[in-house]
């Protein structure tokens, strides 16, 4: 299993005390899968993404995401876990203003420690991969909402992580550019094997998924 | 992330976010031109007062008369002469032997008329000197020095070029003729004073009044001047000395006071500006602390300036910073690309500013120059080059660590930022 999650309990405090967001809560997603997240809003989607994504710890339960305990990761273990292992691709794209489209995919690599030289060549090769080849100079503020997000999954296939986390993707995509996106998250599951866990409110993008799962009252249950 | 990779990364940041940058390095432009100009005009003020003072002779030196010193010679920067007390080569070799003298140069001035080829005639100071002597604290702008064995060549002072060659260069003036009569004063009868002359070439152009002479000669000549127009020497000082006067040239102005009791106890009476001198450098030292004092107070509005800048940045670019995390960016990381950002502004600041101080001090000098000339004192103005080094780069160096440390907060901020709360829409 790329992720096995035992237990997860998770709370955030409120103005009346604690609120549970994630209790109990069991994932297993095998490598290569394409999981859907559904549920209401403030239900605990992205809650349970950013502790996939090691952005936030667990505070009960266990979590393992490609072999390793999260918990068991101090802050420098966890940010080599965010360059390896998973690739994020957010709703607001993500996308540094000054950096052009293609120094905004080298960003991830220089992070994992690529050398310089290569990191030029990658970076073209992935954007080309998601149909941006011309577009490589520009920045972000010369790019369509859905030429950003390709950007943003070039980006997150940089260092070819086994884990995509995918949070609304296509929230902010008119449906030509939603479809362009779903469709090369899926063809990045396949061509590299990575799975992919995915955020949405919308049908349509759920309707990718090979599993879809509805997030309510702090648990997974199949929708 | 290597250094290398951050600074490339805040290279981008700050050339692409221009406006910005541009507004914040103004501000630290605008701390660093003050202190830099501030600094040299304070800086120049003191390399003019000791300029001045020394009376064209180099930083140190003192100059020594045929005279044996009175009881309060060393309380006083004037000749305080209580008897004769011949100088020759003798004396040379003794005073070259002090501690603290790095040369001794005998001098012998006349007053004679210099009467250029070009026409006009004007009175002038003619001094001779060994001009073999190793280390002659002399620089030719132009030409050379004299031989020392000639009776037939002069150097002159730029006075000479300004009279004779007004508006050209000092080159010009080599080759020229000039007539130098030297009068004689006669008792009686009255009438007319008594003229010898010699016609000399124009050899060299010395770059500065030295010991206020307009002619510089070889010794022989001004010992034949002096053979020729008879006493001329203070009353209490050797009228039959070999030598006229010593320059006694010292290591600093620091050594002057030693060595001219060094030479109180050979028995010479002495001159130097050191008292006038060190009452003068403490007052400029008072002003430079003045002066230090409002240049740091500007640099480090400047430094609020980029602290400010910063803590916006940070604010604006909570998203950035949380995605950059996101993507494997460590605390470190972010705390390098915020704080080389801080330096580079600093940086850009610092240049500009160093060099808008440098005009600054420039433009400064010539108004301070041209209000002491209409009071009768005359300086040269303020050149570029007579700006330290060191004042440019404490301008640089300062900003820079201001910046930096005005941006250590800010930096600090963004790296302990909640990864969570910073990239928002995950």
């Amino acid at each position: 299993m790329i992720v096995e999650v035992r237990g997860l309990g998770h709370r955030y405090p409120g103005s009346g005390g604690e609120i549970p967001v994630l209790s109990g809560l069991d994932l297993a997603v095998e490598p290569g899968a394409f999981v859907a997240l559904v549920g209401p809003s403030g239900a605990g989607k992205t809650t349970l993404l950013a502790i996939l994504g090691g952005l936030e710890r667990a505070q009960v339960g266990s979590v393992r995401v490609g072999g390793r305990e999260l918990g068991s990761l101090g802050p420098a273990g966890l940010a080599e876990h965010r360059r390896r292992t998973v690739g994020f691709v957010f709703q607001h794209f993500g996308l540094m203003e000054v950096l052009s489209a293609r120094e905004n995919v080298e960003l991830a690599l220089t992070f994992a420690g690529a050398p310089a030289r290569l990191r030029r060549a990658r970076a073209l090769e992935l954007l080309a991969q998601v149909g941006l080849a011309g577009r490589a100079e520009h920045l972000p503020g010369r790019l369509s909402g859905g030429e950003q997000q390709r950007v943003g999954i070039a980006r997150a296939l940089a260092n070819q992580p086994p884990l995509l986390l995918a949070d609304e993707p296509t929230g902010n995509l008119d449906a030509g550019s939603a479809e362009q996106v779903l469709e090369l998250l899926d063809n990045a599951r396949r061509e590299t094997g990575c799975a992919v866990v995915l955020v949405t409110h919308e049908e349509r993008a759920a309707a990718r998924a090979q599993r879809v799962l509805l997030l309510d009252g702090g648990r997974l249950q199949a929708a | 992330m290597s250094w290398l990779d951050a600074l490339g990364l805040a290279l981008l940041s700050v050339r692409r976010r221009r406006a910005r940058t541009g507004l914040t390095a103004l501000g630290v432009a605008l701390g660093s031109a003050l202190l830099v100009a501030l600094g040299s005009v304070g800086s120049a003020a003191e390399s003019k007062a000791v300029e001045h003072l020394g009376q064209g002779l180099p930083v140190g030196a003192i100059k020594v008369a045929p005279g044996r010193p009175a009881f309060l010679q060393l309380n006083s920067d004037e000749f305080e002469s209580r008897g004769a007390h011949r100088i020759d080569d003798n004396t040379i070799s003794r005073v070259r032997g002090l501690r603290g003298v790095t040369g001794v140069l005998p001098v012998q001035a006349a007053p004679v008329i210099a009467v250029p080829e070009t026409g006009g005639s004007y009175e002038a100071v003619m001094l001779g000197t060994d001009l073999a002597a190793p280390d002659l604290p002399l620089s030719v702008l132009a030409g050379r020095l004299p031989a020392s064995d000639s009776a037939t060549e002069v150097a002159v002072a730029p006075s000479y070029v300004d009279r004779a060659h007004s508006g050209r260069t000092p080159a010009d003036a080599l080759g020229d003729r000039l007539t130098v009569a030297e009068p004689k004063v006669v008792d009686a009868p009255p009438g007319a004073p008594m003229i010898r002359w010699f016609q000399a070439t124009v050899v060299g152009v010395i770059s500065e009044q030295f010991a206020q002479a307009d002619l510089v000669v070889p010794l022989l000549q001004t010992q034949a001047a002096h053979a020729w127009q008879g006493v001329q020497q203070d009353g209490s000082f050797d009228p039959d000395s070999p030598y006229q006067q010593l320059i006694v040239v010292t290591g600093g102005i620091d050594q002057v006071h030693q060595v001219r009791a060094e030479l109180y106890d050979l028995g010479y009476a002495s001159a130097a500006p050191e008292h006038v001198l060190g009452a003068v450098l403490r007052y400029l030292h008072v002003v430079d602390i003045v002066i230090a004092g409002i240049g740091v107070i500007a640099i480090l509005i400047a430094g609020l300036g980029v602290a400010n800048s910063l803590l916006a940045a940070v604010r604006e670019r909570r998203r950035e910073i949380g995605v950059m995390k996101s993507i494997g960016a460590g605390d470190g990381d972010v705390l390098r690309w915020f704080l080389l950002e801080a330096g580079l502004i600093g940086l850009v600041g610092g240049v500009i500013g160093a060099v808008a101080g440098l005009l600054m001090a420039v433009l400064i000098g010539v108004q301070v120059v041209d209000y002491l000339t209409s009071q009768g004192i005359v300086l040269d103005p303020i050149r570029i080059s007579d700006v330290p080094f060191g004042v440019m780069a404490a301008g640089i160096a300062g900003s820079v660590l201001v910046s930096l440390l005005a941006g250590a907060v800010p930096a600090l901020w963004a790296a302990r930022l909640p990864m969570r709360e910073a990239v928002g829409g995950l």
